[in-house]
């Protein structure tokens, strides 16, 4: 029998959203400070939908105590101590 | 031959005897027994590997830069450290390139971007830096994709390095110099990075060992960055015995890398031969077993290599995880947003300059929200406990190495913008050490692949697996005809 280690993940997603439009990615890319021209833009037209739909079936709405995974806490404590140390250098 | 063996005048073997490749593709460990007992120099391994380049890399284009002269100066200086008996350390004499994105002091390091097509840095990376201090010969710096990332990019002046199994076909992801490098017996290893699965990949359609370590084993201080918190680097060599020598020179604490762990460094090599009897195997035979995107010829591979280790003594039950577009879009939406961070100067004023499969991977990543990315954030700690809770019950998880033989270069076809999951990414989402090995050959004779993962810092289990693995097959031993040679 295969085991599973799969726990339920929260089922809300961004899926139900429609794809943004072109005029929407142009509006994004302004928003974001791009200075595009106009072939670049229209690659980004192509490519941005692809990673809109990953990003949209990230699930959401989530407990409020999962964290997220953040190297700057490794293991052991050691940037810890370092930032501490630096801190004393200043 | 007799006489002390560290003696400088001491009668060596001669060479002509052996077949022409022999040296080419001896293991580290067996060079490095050869060096000592002086039965052959570093110059000569040298001559011999340079040879080999200058006879196929033209058709390979594994190397962008061949230090030729670097590696006489470090053959000689490991020659004398012969000659006086001081050869310490496992590579002494042993030749290896790196990734084109490891920086190397005084040396041309591109990343393969002609965002960098002049840059020679001031500094060696640490894990260069390591190698040097281990008295390796550097051979040469390797082909990759742009920033480790989004290739074949057929318009960058670099060509894709091509896989020595078979004319036409493509040599991985994004360390495909490395390990066309490796497979074809121009180097007994090399190092290359790793953040989705970068060093497994092309190692396993080259039929080599590609080891990421542990995240945090080893340094990435001076590696160009492609995403800060998945990026790895490690040893890609032809046996799983060679790859625990050459971790032993570059795992390690540093100081300059803000991931670097500090962990009691072994020596992987101590108890690889242990054997395997009781050891847990989770076998993750859905992520590929009945997947469309798997080549049909990898699920009987991979039941083969399964028994193998059942009949080693390791005990092996299938698991089930997450489905793997679950870690891919986890990971990509991380990978893009820090790739976007770590080159926005150059979004902003000459985007013209990426080739333009990493342009149209990265770019959108300047469009994602904050709170997108903290999201991913948090999901990669859900899939991180899932992981954790797998490895509490199984010493080491297993699959296939990867989805598909090696892919068929075709310049007229533009790579999509996400591809089917990789097989690879979950253990870069947990940090897990992982490597793949050899396990057979599709009928077209590409190579086929093992992928095997342990807990954190427990790569001496998984090499104690992949060696026994070894020990009772034989694919590791297989060459490439020299038929790549156009």
């Amino acid at each position: 029998m295969t085991r599973s280690f799969v726990k339920a993940s929260s089922p809300q997603t961004l899926k139900h959203l429609p794809p943004s439009t072109p005029d929407e990615i142009k509006l994004l890319a302004r928003l974001a400070g791009l200075s595009l021209s106009s072939s670049i833009l229209e690659e980004l037209i192509k490519s941005y939908p692809a990673f809109e739909a990953m990003v949209r079936r990230l699930p959401r709405a989530r407990p409020r105590f999962d964290d997220p995974a953040h190297h700057l806490v490794p293991p052991q404590g050691t940037t810890l101590r370092r930032s501490l140390d630096l801190t004393a250098n200043e | 031959m007799s006489g002390d063996l560290n003696s400088p005048v001491r009668e060596r073997v001669a060479l002509v005897d052996l077949p022409e490749d022999a040296i080419a593709y001896e293991s580290i460990a067996i060079l490095r027994e050869r060096l000592a007992k002086r039965q052959l120099s570093p110059l000569e391994l040298l001559d011999e590997l340079l040879r080999r380049i200058q006879r196929y890399d033209s058709a390979l284009h594994a190397f962008v830069t061949v230090t030729a002269d670097r590696g006489r100066s470090d053959a000689r200086q490991a020659s004398e450290l012969f000659g006086r008996g001081r050869h310490t350390g496992a590579l002494c004499g042993i030749p290896y390139g790196l990734k084109d994105v490891i920086e190397t002091a005084g040396i041309l390091t591109t990343g393969q971007s002609k965002i960098l097509r002049d840059h020679v840095p001031e500094r060696d990376a640490e894990v260069a830096r390591r190698l040097k201090q281990a008295n390796g010969v550097l051979l040469g710096k390797l082909t990759t994709y742009e920033f480790a990332h989004g290739g074949p990019s057929w318009d960058l002046p670099w060509p894709p390095a091509m896989n020595p199994w078979k004319t036409g076909y493509l040599a991985g992801s994004t360390s495909s110099g490395p390990a066309a490098a490796v497979a074809a017996g121009m180097l007994p290893f090399a190092i290359g990075t790793d953040t989705g699965g970068s060093i497994r990949m092309p190692a396993a359609v080259c039929g080599i060992v590609g080891v990421k370590p542990t995240f945090g084993l080893v340094s990435r201080s001076g590696v160009l960055p492609n995403t800060f918190t998945l990026d790895t680097c490690g040893p890609m060599t032809r046996t799983v015995e060679d790859a625990a020598i050459v971790l032993n020179e570059i795992a390690g604490y540093d100081d300059d890398d803000i991931s670097s762990v500090e962990h009691d460094i072994g020596d992987y090599t101590r108890s690889i031969s242990d054997g395997i009897k009781g050891l847990r195997i989770g076998w993750v035979r859905h992520w590929y077993d009945g997947v469309a995107s798997a080549h049909p010829d990898i699920a009987p591979a991979l039941e083969t290599a399964m028994s193998v280790l059942e009949q080693a003594g390791a005990i092996v039950e299938e698991i089930e995880l997450s489905e793997l577009l679950v870690y891919q879009d986890c990971k990509t939406t991380i990978s893009i947003t820090e790739m976007f961070s770590a080159y926005e100067h150059e979004f902003r004023t000459r985007p013209e300059d990426f080739g333009l499969m990493f342009r149209n991977k990265v770019m959108s990543g300047g469009l994602i929200r904050a709170e997108d990315y903290f999201q991913a954030l948090r999901q990669r700690l859900w899939l991180c406990r899932e992981l954790e809770r797998a490895f509490r019950e199984y010493d080491v998880l297993a699959t296939t190495g990867w989805m598909t033989p090696a892919e068929p270069a075709r310049p007229d076809v533009l790579d999509k913008f996400l591809r089917p999951p990789n097989i690879t990414t979950p253990f870069n989402v947990g940090g897990q050490p992982a490597m793949t090995i050899p396990c057979g050959f599709s009928q077209q004779g590409l190579p086929l692949s093992l992928q095997l993962a342990a807990r954190h810092f427990h790569e001496d289990v998984m090499f104690r697996v992949g060696y026994e693995y070894q020990q009772r097959t034989n694919w590791h031993l297989k060459r490439p005809s020299e038929g790549f040679v156009q």
